[in-house]
């Protein structure tokens, strides 16, 4: 029996889904779907890694000013370290705990590391995604 | 892929790679312009860039890997803590200097010569070993578990 996979529809609910072959597209949840437009928003503003000082910080900017503060992933690995810590998931202003700290704004991002005892470094990895709603 | 690479001219460490942006919504030759209007030392470069084991060649403004600081001796198994036994670690590169921590603390650290460091103990425990020779060698870092058992 064929089913429909594809929907486009338009009005207050305007969305854009495809599901897998043979699942009714109409009645699919989220595991059924190759494609929803709902969760389709997600662009990259900017990736990249930046060394930080332990008990200092480190600054990245955005290329260009965003309209809204942007979601960033990170992760940090310490010097005498082999595995990263992390991923952390920011939007805005926020902590993960005492000493692995991180600041979004909407110019750019600044990160901030103590670990007790420690006066090593630590590399940071980040992906920052466009934001389409203040925080 | 061309990536943006930040680097600092200073000593001691001329080449050291600070920031690293491999992707951006806007143009990088875009960034770069704004970058050199700051005044803001960088290259742009095509290539996979690894912050903490590349360095930036500043004559030649391409990137290359930072020598790795190779570490002889380490023991293929614990060292036994009884203050007797006892294990030593070279470093290839010269003029190293060594931190041991253990549990995040900051234990002891010596300028390594070509005797190597020397770490026998009377406490269980992870030994973390941090060599850091003169840039732009790569930092080595070796563990040394030391019990009671071994």
């Amino acid at each position: 029996m064929t089913v429909p996979r594809v929907l486009f529809q338009g009005g207050s609910g305007t969305t854009l889904r495809v599901s897998l072959p043979g699942v009714d597209v109409t009645t699919a949840d989220i595991d059924h779907l190759v494609f929803n437009s709902s969760y389709s928003g997600l662009s990259i503003v900017q990736k990249g890694s930046v060394s930080c000082s332990v008990r200092g910080s480190a600054g990245i900017s955005w290329s260009t000013p965003q309209e809204h503060i942007p979601w960033v992933l990170w992760r940090c690995k310490f010097s005498y370290e082999t595995l990263y810590r992390g991923p952390y998931i920011y939007k805005g202003l926020n902590n993960t705990n005492d000493y692995i700290m991180a600041t979004a704004t909407t110019s750019g991002m600044s990160f901030s590391v103590y670990e007790p005892g420690v006066d090593l470094g630590c590399i940071i990895d980040y992906v920052a995604f466009k934001a389409t709603e203040p925080p | 892929m061309t990536s943006i690479v930040l680097y600092s001219k200073d000593q001691p460490n001329p080449g050291l790679i600070i920031q690293v942006v491999s992707y951006s919504e806007n143009p990088m030759e875009e960034i770069s312009q704004k970058l050199t209007a700051a005044g803001t030392p960088h290259i742009l470069y095509n290539g996979d860039v690894r912050i903490a084991s590349d360095y930036v060649d500043i004559d030649l403004e391409i990137v290359k890997p930072r020598p790795e600081n190779v570490i002889s001796g380490i023991p293929d198994k614990p060292l036994k803590a009884d203050g007797v036994d006892k294990i030593t670690l070279h470093p290839s590169a010269p003029n190293t200097h060594v931190q041991v921590y253990m549990a995040g603390t900051l234990i002891a650290e010596e300028d390594v010569g070509s005797d190597g460091l020397e770490l026998s103990t009377q406490t269980e425990g992870t030994y973390v070993c941090i060599f850091n020779a003169p840039f732009p060698y790569q930092q080595a870092v070796v563990q040394i578990e030391a019990s009671n058992e071994a």
